[in-house]
């Protein structure tokens, strides 16, 4: 490792400690610090304890983890398809979680509880899934990035059709639950959905770092990557269950949130100058954990009454950064 | 390591492009495969490299077929380099390089004290040493070729297949990556077998030719002046017009 | 003698040109002797106009009209844009001239709901894109629309009938908004009755009011739920907080600024309604179906941490099955006794609950 990817790793894990506390001590509700840290200890004032514990708490491992999710989602996208723009919300792979999770909330009907959100985040996952399988389907057929991605974007619209049918016949209960969950909200994942939300996450970012190597290999190309011992067809499966289960956990429990799946892998590139994955992969994490946690922040800021939707902040960071990229991609290295 | 076509037959879906084909592959040397477009240049090499399957017949490796090997097994003993550029990633020469350990190398892929030997020796091998730590975006086409050379190199397979690798680059860079695999051939006595259009560079720097027909003929193989000799190449590409002479080594209108 | 009988002819002539209503804050209604003028101000641009309208009797025909747009009174044919308008003309008798409505599905009304069935009123469609055509086949010589900020009300001028845009909703105070039962008194010729409904809710309000001020408690009031990643309150100002304060409860964002909808955070609706006596919040379930605590929690399940949650004083409303946004409009009284029989039972020993239900 160089120099340049050591600051990396060093910068990157100290904003996520600090953007972390941030995300404890800063909140609508004024809570001194110190009252902070006694509730985590399990002291201090109830009222605060309650706050922190059952709203801030959660809201800010959500956000680390989802975050870092959605990153490695997209870097695993970027990689398969050889296309820098390539990412959950881009493929349509967000779209066919969505449509899993609105089959079940508009149609499957009432349902309340921890098994009523085990079955939404199945459902999202077998949309993902589908809409996963399409595109490498087509991938085949299709030698143009720009042509997979526009019928990524199709599938998308196809996915949305179906949703915007399934809400017209649906309970007007159902379509208000949808509605909620369409905002993108990190908040959603109470203390008591957590261990689940984690656990799903955690082991797809653990089997997604167990790529590495073939993710290298993918850099090359498929053919190249055959003759190095790479079997390309079940990296691919690997892939896409990993991106599957990543971008369905996330977006059932906190609802679709845009751009940090595309725009992450960029910063990180950018930020170690360099596409090999050992690095890559950890630094996505770190910095899709990082920008998560930081939208997350400026959603509720101290003083302010009402939240911001999440989706309203991530374009801010996310569509400069494609843009930048995009002007400058004749001195970008990992452009052609 | 023996490589040998035994009745192999070649194509794609239905369509046999060649077929009955039985040859040996020259070891520690470069045999220069050629024919006019259609032949089945391409196909044949990778029917070799176990990319496509062999229509009937087989390719074996010291008498296993390839086809019935997985990736692991045929990465440790046939090294390819392609004809066109892989896709664009921000790696270095080095890195690019050391991919080719990746068969070598542990479940992540590290790289120990041996790889970092070997890969150091391939750069200076084919003379990209100074250039190891710059973008492999920023290289020109011959040294980007070069690169891939070193990176078949590190594979340390006893087989190199190479599909035009000459095709995008000057002449005297062609010349080059000719007498670069000669002499890779020679000091690590690696068996290369590489598809060319270039006639005339084949039939001076390869030790080996192998020769497909696009119009029916089977298929010839032998040293450059055997082949001169016996007048066996012409048959291969005159076309109505041009005529292969076999004392000057060109072509000629008749 | 004389001179005081001109200073009282002075003042009643006076009067005659004089606002006539108290307390609705966009309605001014002025009477003169052929004629009556009702000017509706706009609620979001201080000081401006929404519509100013002339209302004169049928028969008549008069020379000099003030400025404004004249309707002939009483109409016979209305075309009503929503449902809690549709609500109003029931309730001061004029429901024969309703022509048609939109969205009927929202009408509480069995009367209505029939009279839509048998088609003597027509279902319009849409209240944003209503169906034109079938407007003008009703050949209306009234519409009643509702405005908002930044909207039209769709192509019904082709109508050529008179449109009356009735920002009603907008009244912070609850008794304000009965009061626009006058206009619809005066356009439907049924200002007696309008009048008479608008003086009996007043006075059943204020007794009841005055009633839930003999209370010893003031108990403390959260409302409503999450909405997106905020949380949907009625701001300080608005007709929910004063009604809320009448019933003679302790709501925990009275001083939250604004005068309609608002959000809050998460955050700030745990600080103050943690330990809150009762929660009150209205929702939608198809099929006459009743929310439980179970369906609350499982919506989200930081809501069991609330006192009302733990302690079973959580009151729903659901407003598809139960008539609550005619009754706020119209009947402001019956939900300030609904309120009050929730926060103090023991003032209203036998009520029997309208919209209201203890969650399970």
């Amino acid at each position: 490792m160089n120099k340049r990817t050591h600051i990396c790793f060093a910068a990157l894990s100290a904003a996520l400690l600090v953007l972390f506390v941030l995300a404890l001590l800063l909140g609508p509700v004024a809570i001194p610090a110190g009252e902070v840290w006694a509730a985590l200890l399990g002291k201090g004032d109830p009222l605060w304890a309650t706050i922190v514990l059952q709203s801030r708490l959660p809201q800010a491992v959500t956000a680390l983890l989802a975050g870092a999710a959605l990153a490695v989602s997209g870097l695993l996208l970027q990689t398969l398809f050889s296309n820098p723009l390539a990412g959950p919300s881009i493929l349509g792979v967000s779209d066919g979680a969505n449509l899993g999770v609105a089959v079940v909330m508009l149609s499957v009907g009432a349902g309340a509880g921890l098994g009523f959100w085990l079955t939404t985040v199945l459902a999202a996952m077998a949309g993902s899934a589908v809409v996963l399988g399409l595109i490498v389907a087509f991938a085949r057929r299709v030698k143009s990035s720009t042509m997979l991605l526009i019928i990524g974007i199709m599938i998308g619209y196809i996915a949305s059709s179906l949703i915007s049918i399934l809400n017209f016949h649906a309970a007007a209960d159902q379509v208000h639950r949808y509605v909620m969950w369409g905002m993108g909200d990190f908040s959603s994942v109470t203390m008591d959905r957590l261990p689940y939300f984690c656990s799903f996450v955690l082991l797809a970012l653990a089997a997604s770092l167990l790529l590495v190597k073939p993710l290298d290999a993918l850099l090359l190309g498929e053919a190249y990557a055959a003759n190095l011992g790479v079997n390309v067809q079940r990296t691919r499966v690997w892939i896409m269950l990993c991106t599957g289960l990543m971008t369905a956990a996330v977006t059932a429990f906190c609802g679709p949130i845009s751009f940090i799946g595309l725009a992450v892998p960029h910063i990180a590139r950018l930020m170690l100058g360099s596409s090999n994955h050992h690095n890559l992969l950890p630094v996505t994490l770190l910095a899709g954990a990082c920008l998560a946690l930081l939208c997350s922040i400026l959603t509720c800021l101290p003083g302010t009454s009402s939240v911001l939707p999440l989706n309203a902040v991530t374009p801010l960071f996310g569509a400069p950064v494609i843009i930048y990229v995009i002007m400058n991609r004749r001195k970008i290295h990992y452009f052609n | 390591m023996e490589l040998v076509l035994k009745n192999l037959g070649i194509g794609y879906g239905r369509t046999v492009v060649q077929c009955g084909l039985e040859q040996s592959l020259m070891e520690a040397g470069v045999t220069s495969l050629l024919g006019a477009n259609g032949a089945g240049k391409s196909t044949l090499l990778r029917t070799i490299c176990g990319l496509e399957k062999p229509l009937e017949g087989s390719v074996l490796l010291d008498g296993r077929a390839v086809a019935g090997m997985n990736e692991r097994e045929i990465s440790l003993r046939i090294g390819v380099v392609w004809t066109s550029r892989p896709p664009a990633a921000a790696l270095t020469v080095s890195e690019m390089v050391a991919m080719g350990r990746q068969p070598h190398t542990g479940f992540w892929g590290r790289l120990g004290e041996r790889d970092r030997r070997v890969c150091a020796r391939a750069l200076e091998d084919v003379g990209m040493s100074s250039k190891a730590e710059r973008y492999f975006g920023t290289l020109s086409d011959g040294e980007r070729q070069k690169v891939m050379i070193a990176k078949a190199l590190v594979q340390e397979c006893p087989v190199i297949i190479m599909d035009e690798p000459t095709a995008f680059l000057d002449v005297t860079s062609r010349i080059e990556i000719m007498l670069l695999m000669r002499s890779i051939a020679e000091k690590y006595h690696r068996s290369i077998l590489l598809s060319t259009h270039d006639l005339d560079i084949a039939l001076r720097h390869s030790h080996y030719l192998w020769l497909l027909s696009s119009n029916g003929l089977p298929m010839t193989a032998g040293t450059p002046e055997e082949l001169l000799s016996r007048r066996a190449i012409g048959p291969y590409f005159d076309t109505p017009s041009l005529v292969f002479d076999h004392e000057s080594r060109s072509f000629r209108t008749k | 003698m004389k001179k005081t009988l001109s200073v009282l002819l002075l003042l009643l002539s006076l009067n005659a040109f004089a606002d006539q209503t108290g307390r609705a804050r966009y309605l001014r209604i002025e009477k003169a002797e052929a004629y009556t003028v009702v000017t509706v101000l706009d609620p979001w641009k201080k000081g401006s106009e929404i519509g100013r309208y002339v209302l004169v009797p049928g028969k008549k025909q008069v020379e000099s009209l003030p400025k404004g747009q004249v309707i002939k009174v009483p109409v016979s044919r209305a075309v009503i844009y929503t449902s809690v308008h549709s609500a109003m003309v029931e309730a001061v008798g004029a429901e024969e001239r309703i022509a048609a409505v939109c969205e009927s599905e929202y009408l509480t009304s069995e009367n209505l709901k029939k009279a839509v069935r048998d088609g003597l009123i027509k279902d319009l469609g849409s209240a944003t894109t209503p169906n034109i055509e079938k407007m003008l086949l009703c050949r209306p010589d009234v519409i009643l629309a509702t405005p908002y900020e930044n909207n039209s009300s769709g192509n019904a001028s082709k109508t050529g009938a008179p449109i009356v845009q009735l920002p009603d909703y907008m009244e912070q105070d609850p008794l304000a908004r009965v009061e626009w039962l006058r206009f619809i008194g005066l356009l439907f010729g049924a200002e007696e009755r309008a009048e008479s409904l608008y003086r009996e809710v007043c006075s059943q309000y204020e007794s009841l009011k005055a009633l839930a001020a003999t209370a010893t408690r003031r108990p403390k009031v959260m409302t409503e739920r999450k909405w997106g990643s905020s949380w949907g309150v009625a701001a300080g100002g608005s007709y929910i907080a004063r009604m809320l304060a009448d019933a003679g409860a302790d709501y925990i964002f009275s001083d939250h600024p604004g005068s309609g909808s608002s959000y809050a955070s998460v955050e700030q609706v745990l600080e103050r309604g943690r330990d809150a006596d009762f929660w009150l919040l209205k929702y939608t379930m198809d099929g006459g179906r009743q929310m439980s605590r179970a369906d609350l929690a499982g919506d989200n399940p930081v809501y069991k941490v609330f006192a009302p949650y733990q302690k079973g004083t959580v009151w729903g409303c659901n407003t598809i099955s139960t008539p609550y946004y005619d009754l706020i409009a119209i009947h402001p009284e019956k939900v300030l006794a609904e309120f009050i029989a929730i926060f103090h039972p023991e003032l209203l020993p036998d009520y029997k609950f309208l919209l209201y239900h203890k969650l399970k």
